[in-house]
């Protein structure tokens, strides 16, 4: 158990999410209607939770702030190394589902080109692992479509 | 007779084939740093639907049971666990390997794995119909007051600051609220998206915390290597029947914790091991070998972590209570299938209960006899390059969430909780408590509201029901010592500054 935080400026970030996280539940809690057949209804759940969310936040964020003021913290190495292949790892997928989803592309395709990019991204462009991703890819969306709508029954974007 | 017939039906081609499957995809993933059971369990669910449903459940609990012994195998030979659950299993397995033992080194680990199975296996088949009757009593209250312990024991014993496992417990709870409440069929916090009428469904949550956000993480550390130890064609992986008289004490305790630990609601394989290595190093005559290569800290750890296993599944099977939070979807799983864990799940669905019994026990044995047929050729397959393999995992994931309702607001919903668990375990808030408290949201509120429907408001019933009060007084004790322990250790912490200043 540890008593002191060891990512004190991430957890001041992390808190001040979680607070405005737990506030916008409370505004959304204001719309639903009081309860009329018991005492407790559907608002009382996510309310009580939010304001403990919000002691909780304040309670890790006055610690973090304590840590942060009295010793140099050991994450100023870097909370992401490399924060462009982090980007890459989270924008890519998000481009694969918007692109079938706008219906820009086929499930067969986005599905090739994804795993292809994402591959060679992580192998650093290595073109020995490029090469082989490319087979991979093709394999894994032409199969993967025929797999998952003929086997599966699955209605893929077209 | 029951049990006779469910193992006669459990060795059938079918069911056998399938515990097969699970078992050995389990142990390949498992044995892959980065890949874990609950990863591998999570995609193969949708794949699922189309099964019978004990057919599904006994792949996924193979899944399971091999993931939690594969681990070992990387473990021992480049000193990363393949799963969270192998952790204590480096300290004595690699040093082992490293002095030129690794064929030691797993076939202690492969066997205290089986050993650890069986003894929790036979526990779960001694104690589920007994704790089911009891779990008959149960009224709201008591259920309340269960689901609160499991809570706040997992957040208590997650490793870090409870505080923070408190918070992902919160989150949890909070992320199961959005859309249409089955107490009252009331919309809630959907802010005016039809979307989120249905809430955030099961899968792509758990996809996204357990799958989504590992890979996140495992893709920023795909340069980070161990030291592999590579295995001589002379090295023996069976066990010597020697070897394991000097350990079998050690094994039927470490078992018994595993176990024991595993039947605690919410608390997970690596806390096993943990416990069950330190009670190990305290009645060792030579305590401070462990860490250096020591026999008794590799049988300790393995038979505990797959203990709890079988541990784990006995609150699953007997009161719908996720015994660990990878259990959490198993029970998502046999939701889906349409059957309800809880104490009337043996006379629902008895058939299905004693086969998923009898085949956890058999499961082990397969795996015992895959680990120890294969492990040379495992230990080859753990340094593969993981460029290839993230890609294709999250494709499956993707799939994965779109395919039960063909919703790519699912497969959004996945992103987000895989972006959300990743934040979350970089700033060491557990996800374990967050998985928990998503899982038992549903029930923990719409117990307290008919509790309080019963009590006309009132919260007495916690302190004046026997089974309620013996739960509310464990939560609260769990919590007051939680608190001391991390006001102690800060006590600690300023008295070692000022000896050092």
């Amino acid at each position: 158990m540890a008593s002191k935080s060891r990512t004190p400026r991430l957890d001041l970030a992390v808190c001040g999410g979680l607070i405005a996280l737990a506030v916008f539940i409370l505004m959304g809690v204001k719309d639903i209607p009081p309860p009329f057949f018991d005492p407790v209804g559907s608002a009382a759940f996510p309310k009580y939770a939010a304001y403990l969310m919000i002691a909780f936040a304040i309670a890790i964020a006055t610690r973090a702030y304590r840590t942060l003021n009295t010793e140099k913290p050991k994450e100023a190495q870097g909370f992401i190394s490399e924060p462009l292949l982090a980007l890459s790892v989270v924008l890519i997928p998000c481009l694969y589902i918007a692109s079938m989803q706008i219906g820009l592309l086929s499930y067969r395709i986005a599905t090739v080109i994804f795993i292809f990019l994402l591959s060679s991204i992580l192998a650093r462009l290595e073109k020995r692992v490029m090469f082989s991703s490319a087979i991979i890819a093709l394999v894994f969306g032409f199969g993967g479509q025929y797999l998952f709508t003929e086997v599966f029954y699955m209605d893929l974007p077209q | 007779m029951e049990i006779l017939n469910a193992f006669q039906h459990v060795l059938s081609p079918y069911p056998l084939m399938w515990i097969i499957i699970g078992v050995a995809g389990g142990i390949f993933v498992g044995a892959i740093p980065g890949l874990g059971g609950g990863m591998l369990m999570a995609l193969t669910v949708p794949l699922t639907f189309s099964m019978d449903s004990t057919n599904a459940v006994l792949l996924l609990m193979g899944m399971h049971v091999g993931s939690v012994s594969g681990g070992l195998i990387s473990a021992t030979l480049l000193k990363m666990p393949g799963t969270p659950s192998a952790m204590m299993t480096t300290f004595d397995g690699y040093p082992l390997a490293q002095k030129g033992q690794p064929g030691k080194a797993l076939s202690l680990g492969i066997g205290a794995s089986l050993f650890g199975g069986v003894v929790s296996g036979i526990f779960l088949i001694a104690l589920a119909p007994p704790l089911s009757h009891l779990a008959h009593k149960f009224g709201p209250w008591e259920y309340f007051t269960m689901v609160l312990m499991a809570v706040v024991l997992i957040a208590s014993i997650s490793q870090g600051s409870m505080l923070k496992g408190l918070m992902a417990a919160l989150l949890g709870l909070l992320a199961a609220m959005p859309g249409l409440n089955e107490s009252d069929g009331q919309l809630r916090l959907t802010y005016g998206f039809e979307s989120m009428d249905d809430g955030f469904n099961l899968l792509p949550v758990l996809l996204g915390i357990f799958v989504m956000s590992q890979i996140i993480k495992d893709a920023l550390e795909i340069n980070k290597k161990g030291i592999s130890i590579s295995m001589a064609k002379t090295d023996r992986i069976f066990p010597k029947f020697r070897e394991w008289k000097q350990h079998i004490f050690n094994i039927l305790r470490s078992s018994c914790i595993g176990t024991w630990v595993g039947i605690l609601p919410g608390i997970g394989a690596s806390i096993s091991s943990m416990v069950a290595y330190g009670i190990a190093k305290t009645f060792s005559k030579k305590p401070e070998k462990f860490g250096t290569g020591h026999d008794e800290g590799i049988v300790a750890a393995e038979s505990a972590n797959n203990a709890n296993a079988g541990g784990a599944l006995i609150p699953l099977i007997t009161i719908g209570i996720p015994g660990a939070p990878v259990d959490a979807i198993l029970l998502g799983a046999m939701i889906m299938h349409q059957i309800q864990p809880g104490p009337l799940l043996f006379q629902t669905n008895g058939d299905l209960v004693w086969s998923l019994m009898t085949g956890y026990i058999i499961a082990n044995i397969v795996m015992f006899l895959i680990m120890i047929f294969s492990a040379r050729g495992l230990a080859k397959v753990i340094n593969i390059n993981r460029a290839y393999l993230i890609p294709i995992v999250f494709a499956f994931c993707l799939i994965g969430a779109y395919a039960p309702s063909n919703r790519m607001f699912d497969v959004w919903v996945v992103i987000g909780f895989g972006v959300l668990g990743f934040i979350l375990d970089r700033s060491k808030f557990p996800l374990g408590p967050f998985v928990i408290g998503y899982v038992l949201a549903g029930i923990m509120e719409s117990e307290l509201r008919s509790g309080l429907q019963m009590s006309e408001g009132s919260f007495v019933p916690m302190i004046t029901r026997p089974i309620a009060a013996s739960f509310t007084i464990v939560s609260v004790a769990f919590l007051i010592y939680s608190v001391y322990q991390e006001w102690s250790s800060r006590k600690r912490g300023i008295m070692d500054d000022a000896t050092a200043g």
